[in-house]
């Protein structure tokens, strides 16, 4: 049986795919570690199974354990991050194989190359890749100054040392955000490559990185003005990432069909309401029975949003303490008495 | 030439023999006195055996015909808290050592009472009433492991600070002469030399001998053996009575409360030394004004530790020309760039010395409707039944223009005692709003 691989690419330039004409040999991504090879009908290598049920083929992955375990369901989204791929049988008496168009979403074009051993290899221009890559590169980049340059200005503004120390509050936060940022894509690739799971996020990444400059970019408004932006910004944007990236996960996984990006983004839309729903609530003064105007409200000094007690509950807060001091030193006298001889002191 | 009358020239002659003849007398004084005094003054010493090396020393004095010395309470630390019995003390006469039993010891005071073995034909004579102030006065003792010495200088009074009490003198002790007699002119005991101020100019200190004299009082009274193994207990309940002792004073009193940029605060006793600093930021933005005051003296406890210390400092932030949101991160950023309770809270620690802290948070409101946000940490003294370190820190929330910011720390306080201070201090603070507010 002979087969011609139709797909429709998206947007990995990395991808190489390698049709045969007598096997059906998928190739994902770079390495042949990655191949699944047919024989026959018969699955010889174990990172998925493509199976024709008569009308169409099915692209179906295996347990990761190696074994010929069938997962139910069809989920070839999952498996091939990029891209749907339909294998279409043709008559064995047909003399050619009819080589159908690749496109792929990004709008670059497709060049083909023989190797000479029968074999056909398709190619992403690498110039189209360029500009794909520059496109995305170049919006990222942009929300990201102009997400700095809004922090900058609301700590400048707050601050009371002007406008130079906008600029430098300015360029600081933006080499720090780009090292983070160029760090988490370099991660979140090389994780890619390797396991199965992390393909799905691949994929999303972008999306994920959008969350976080989203939630990133309500954080004056969110959280406590704190003079330590850098730390501040970066250890939100890792706290969202891992969120995001462990919750955006398993509802693909969950529900491949249900949790697109969409839902994804109004989810963590909510959740930025929440939490300013939270701030507001905590910014209502109960003795003034107002809120407090601007940002007053969600700084780390503010009582409005902690008890006030009087001045006699002091005392049981002195209590408390003196209570758990004790025992930790009833904790060292015991092991000290553990060791003592007849010659030592004993504490009082 | 320069025409000189014979009278003026007589004068002369008359004022330098007179001179010469007074620095003759102190000269002859002062040899007199050694010669009287130094075979009653010896070496104390703490080691593992007579003959071993020493861990530490200092000097002592007979005091009663029948062997009982006095020295500083610092000098037999060592041996007071030598829990596995390694050390003896011993005082060294004519390079014999005799091994000493201490009988009693004060640590606010730092004195100790020795005995050892040896009888004497005469003590060093004990003089409660102090000379008049610029009247000389010599110390001996043996300074840096040398050799007995005489030094002098001037009598300049009783200071106190808080529980403590010290004569203050110029005469130029040094490491080694702890323990040793200050003695007036005719070769009475006034003092126990005790220490001198670091980085002063002969500026130093001994214990007035009224305190000692009360100590071997009660040493002669007791009956039953005095046993080092109740030292705990003992140095627990003279701690107790220093802080007792200032917080009486903290507590009671009566001067003037101070006003500080529109704030006003609790009475500080006039035993406390007080220092104030104004400082104005680059822009004259806002201005901070400090306030701290502590006690300049503590207890000696063993080791380079010390208790029975107190310090209290309040600093308030007032606004000139930031909007109140600069104003609120200019506060943020003090208290994050102040050594804060969190440095405390996990700080290592000696757990022979202290427990781990604990600490608590709350926002409380006083008398004067002044809301703080207040944290506290306390730890167990392990060696001292309910004695602590306490460290606090408070600022109030009001909005506005000028905060507060009250911290301080005791070291060796009782729970009933924290919280009466801090109640008392707290409740006291009050904002005058005319003087204050912009």
């Amino acid at each position: 049986m002979k087969f011609v691989l139709k797909l429709k690419l998206k947007d990995d330039p990395q991808f190489v795919f390698h049709q045969h004409w007598e096997k059906v040999r998928l190739t994902i991504g770079s390495s042949a570690k990655n191949d699944v090879v047919l024989d026959g009908g018969e699955i010889k290598d174990f990172q998925a199974e493509i199976v024709y049920d008569g009308s169409k083929f099915i692209l179906r992955y295996l347990d990761s354990d190696g074994g010929s375990k069938i997962l139910e369901g069809a989920r070839e989204e999952f498996f091939i991050a990029n891209y749907q791929l339909e294998f279409m049988p043709i008559s064995s008496s047909e003399q050619e194989t009819e080589l159908l168009p690749l496109t792929t979403s990004a709008g670059g074009t497709l060049s083909s190359r023989s190797s000479g051993r029968g074999d056909l290899w398709y190619y992403l221009d690498p110039q189209e890749v360029s500009k794909v890559n520059l496109k995305y590169l170049a919006s990222y980049v942009i929300l990201i100054l102009l997400l700095l340059l809004f922090n900058s200005y609301i700590d400048a503004a707050l601050d009371s040392e002007g406008v130079r120390d906008l600029l430098v509050n300015f360029l600081s936060l933006s080499l720090i955000i780009s090292l983070f940022t160029a760090a988490t894509s370099l991660v979140l690739k090389v994780v890619c490559s390797r396991f199965q799971y992390f393909t799905i996020l691949h994929h999303h990444m972008k999306v994920i990185v959008l969350f976080n400059l989203l939630i990133v970019f309500t954080s004056p408004l969110l959280f406590n003005i704190n003079s330590n932006w850098g730390m501040f910004l970066v250890s939100s944007m890792l706290t969202l990432s891992f969120l995001l990236f462990t919750f955006y996960g398993y509802a693909r996984l969950l529900f491949p069909r249900v949790m697109k990006w969409k839902l994804a983004a109004f989810i963590s839309l909510l959740y930025s309401v929440v939490l300013v729903g939270i701030n507001i609530y905590d910014a209502y003064d109960y003795e003034d029975k107002n809120y407090s105007l601007g940002f007053e409200a969600f700084l780390p000094l503010r009582a409005y949003s902690e008890s006030q007690y009087p001045m006699s509950s002091l005392s049981s807060s002195i209590e408390e303490q003196i209570f758990d001091v004790i025992e930790y030193r009833n904790k060292i006298i015991e092991k000290k008495e553990k060791y003592a001889n007849k010659n030592e002191r004993i504490y009082p | 030439m320069i025409k000189v009358s014979p009278w003026v020239a007589l004068l002369c002659i008359v004022v330098g023999v007179i001179a010469l003849g007074a620095g003759s007398a102190l000269a002859d004084e002062g040899e007199l006195l050694y010669k009287k005094l130094h075979t009653f003054v010896f070496q104390i010493k703490t080691s593992k055996s007579a003959d071993a090396p020493k861990l530490s020393y200092g000097s002592g004095f007979v005091v009663n015909k029948e062997g009982y010395l006095l020295t500083n309470y610092h000098v037999i630390s060592s041996k007071v808290h030598d829990e596995d019995d390694n050390y003896k003390v011993y005082v060294v006469i004519d390079d014999k050592n005799y091994e000493a039993k201490i009988l009693g010891f004060n640590i606010i005071h730092d004195i100790a009472v020795v005995k050892i073995d040896k009888k004497f034909d005469r003590a060093l004579t004990l003089k409660r009433e102090a000379p008049a102030i610029g009247q000389e006065v010599y110390s001996l003792g043996l300074p840096q492991d040398l050799r007995m010495a005489i030094v002098s200088g001037t009598y300049n009074g009783v200071i106190s600070d808080g529980p403590y009490e010290r004569v203050f003198m110029t005469t130029p002790i040094n490491s080694g002469m702890s323990g040793g007699p200050t003695v007036n002119s005719r070769g009475e005991v006034i003092g126990v030399n005790v220490s001198h101020l670091i980085g002063s100019l002969n500026i130093t200190f001994s214990v007035p001998i009224g305190h000692a004299m009360l100590l071997l009082q009660e040493v002669l009274a007791r009956k039953e053996e005095f046993a080092l193994k109740n030292s705990y207990a003992l140095i627990g309940e003279q701690l107790k009575q220093i802080q007792n002792s200032l917080l009486k004073e903290l507590l009671t009193s009566k001067s003037t409360p101070p006003i500080v940029a529109g704030w006003m605060l609790a009475s500080v006793p006039e035993t406390l030394k007080c220092w104030g600093k104004n400082t104005t930021s680059k822009k004259k933005q806002y201005q901070a004004i400090d306030h701290f005051c502590h006690l300049k003296n503590a207890a000696y406890l063993e080791n380079g530790n010390y208790s029975g210390s107190f310090e209290l400092q309040y600093t308030v932030l007032e606004n000139l020309t930031l909007s109140s949101l600069q104003f609120y991160r200019k506060i943020s950023s003090v208290l994050a760039s102040d050594d804060g309770l969190e440095n405390i809270f996990l700080s290592l620690f000696d757990k022979t010395i202290q427990s781990k802290y604990a600490c608590d948070e709350m926002v409380i409101v006083n008398p004067h409707k002044i809301s703080f946000k207040i944290a506290t940490c306390f730890a167990a003294l392990t060696k001292y039944q309910d004695l602590y370190k306490l460290h606090f820190k408070a600022i109030t929330l009001n909005r506005g223009n000028s905060y507060l910011l009250f911290k301080g720390e005791f070291n060796g306080i009782s729970k009933e005692n924290s919280k009466r201070f801090l109640e008392h201090h707290l409740a006291r603070i009050s904002f005058d709003d005319d003087g204050g507010k912009r």
